[in-house]
């Protein structure tokens, strides 16, 4: 497998709930890479990054992450890998600042939380927020405090679930800024339904609806994407 | 709730879970099992009387709360009071992302959620099953003196009699197996949950049913077991 290349994807059927949701997904992420992933609700896009991560087993196919097995993920996989989930998916026993450190102290590097945590919170937002509890947190407060915990390793290898939907249109604009600043060192694929992101960093953008996964030149899916989200094509 | 905090240590973890499970269920646990005995004394003390014999009520009571009552109210209480939070505790996680994040930093489930459950239910459930012999016992033996006018030295003399540690120690061992039961089910009922509340409550249901079906037959054949050696 080509050294570049972060994350492979070959011949993979997705399977959820005893169903096949697509079928054949090839898919590659290279380093400093941007990929977006669009499709309808229920596509399977969150599926395929479950899958990915080797929280789904696929029906069939090989999945290559940062060069090892999803079902036997690397050591020291969280130095290379930041994945922000749709809900944030925060402990609720631990403050925002101490979910957002969580990675740091597990991966040994405790001495990097009083550098690290303060600036990734400044650059989502969240700088106030350190303290508080996820309960006390807005939905969109979570998702950025998610994407803050992804962040704080400056992995190689960026995975983001929906990062900017459920919030109001100017901090989603500020997220797209925050997300297209960390992709710029690293590998990026994002499950997003928001035409600004799309257009921020679509350098490449992939379909995944009917069951297949192809590029969004011509498909129609898109166009109409395009066209009821009013936003022209990505830069 | 009991709630997961991903930086502690396995040991720490159990004995936070061990401290929290007892100290939420050891005053039910007293108060349900003094009135248990209340209700059994009151209840088995006439034949007793009739028979002449008041004192065998201690003799009954005796092994009956040492062996089967208490370590089944203990569980019981335990699995209704950790257990169901434990099992939405692991509906969310299995849900919000948090299992998939445990997993990304390089933890599994069995060091996170699964172990310290167990260690430390088997910690806390032989501590709740002594205080609810001790309070079975006290209650009954005021019961029998102020129901019938036992002397308290004689009902003690019964149950001493009859009680041997052995039974203490099956008591105890009993404690720990349930323990176990109600950890392992609870959690994986709570990492199968379907999402949404609907999904939740049937896992909540799923974990009292199955830890309670477990606890009967383990229960049975830990008694057989034990009195056939």
């Amino acid at each position: 497998m080509n050294g570049d290349i972060l994350l492979e994807v070959r011949g993979v059927s997705l399977l959820a709930g005893g169903r096949i949701l697509a079928d054949d997904v090839d898919l590659a992420v290279r380093a400093s890479e941007r990929v977006c992933l669009v499709g309808p609700s229920g596509a399977g896009k969150s599926v395929l990054l479950k899958t990915v991560i080797g929280a789904m087993r696929p029906a069939r196919g090989e999945i290559r992450l940062l060069g090892g097995e999803p079902a036997i993920l690397p050591e020291g996989i969280a130095r290379q890998l930041g994945m922000a989930f749709q809900d944030g998916a925060l402990f609720p026993s631990m403050t925002v600042g101490e979910n957002v450190a969580l990675p740091l102290e597990l991966a040994g590097l405790a001495s990097e939380v009083r550098n690290r945590v303060p600036e990734v919170l400044r650059r989502v937002g969240l700088d106030d927020a350190s303290d508080r509890r996820p309960m006390d947190l807005s939905g969109g407060m979570r998702k950025r405090a998610g994407l803050a915990r992804a962040l704080v390793m400056r992995p190689r290898l960026l995975l983001l679930d929906e990062p900017t939907s459920g919030l109001d249109p100017v901090t989603a604009r500020d997220m797209a800024e925050v997300v297209a600043d960390a992709a710029e060192d690293a590998g990026l694929l994002v499950v997003t339904h928001d035409p600004v992101l799309v257009a921020r960093l679509g350098e490449r953008v992939l379909v995944l609806e009917g069951g297949r996964l192809r590029p969004s030149a011509d498909d129609p899916w898109w166009q109409a994407f395009l066209a009821a989200s009013h936003a022209g094509p990505p830069c | 709730m009991s709630r997961l905090d991903p930086r502690e240590g396995m040991l720490v973890a159990s004995a936070r879970v061990a401290v929290h499970a007892f100290r939420h269920s050891v005053l039910p646990v007293m108060l349900l099992s003094a009135l248990l005995a209340l209700a059994l004394t009151v209840l088995a003390i006439r034949p007793f009387l009739a028979l002449g014999v008041p004192a065998k009520i201690g003799a009954l009571e005796g092994r009956l709360f040492i062996d089967e009552l208490m370590p089944l109210l203990a569980t019981a209480l335990a699995t209704a009071r950790w257990g169901t939070a434990r099992t939405a505790e692991a509906a969310m996680m299995q849900h919000g992302g948090q299992r998939d994040v445990l997993r990304l930093l390089g933890h599994s489930l069995a060091t996170r959620l699964y172990l310290p459950g167990v260690l430390g239910l088997v910690m806390a459930l032989p501590a709740l099953t002594i205080w609810a012999i001790w309070a079975a016992f006290l209650t009954a033996a005021l019961a029998a003196r102020w129901h019938a006018g036992l002397p308290l030295d004689l009902f003690w003399s019964e149950v001493d009699r009859v009680a041997t540690p052995s039974d203490l120690l099956l008591a105890l061992v009993k404690g720990m197996v349930f323990g176990v039961a109600i950890a392992v089910l609870t959690t994986r009922a709570g990492l199968g949950a379907a999402p949404g509340p609907r999904g939740l409550a049937a896992a909540v249901t799923k974990g009292v049913v199955r830890t309670t079906w477990l606890v009967g037959v383990a229960n049975l054949l830990l008694t057989w077991g034990w009195t056939a050696r």
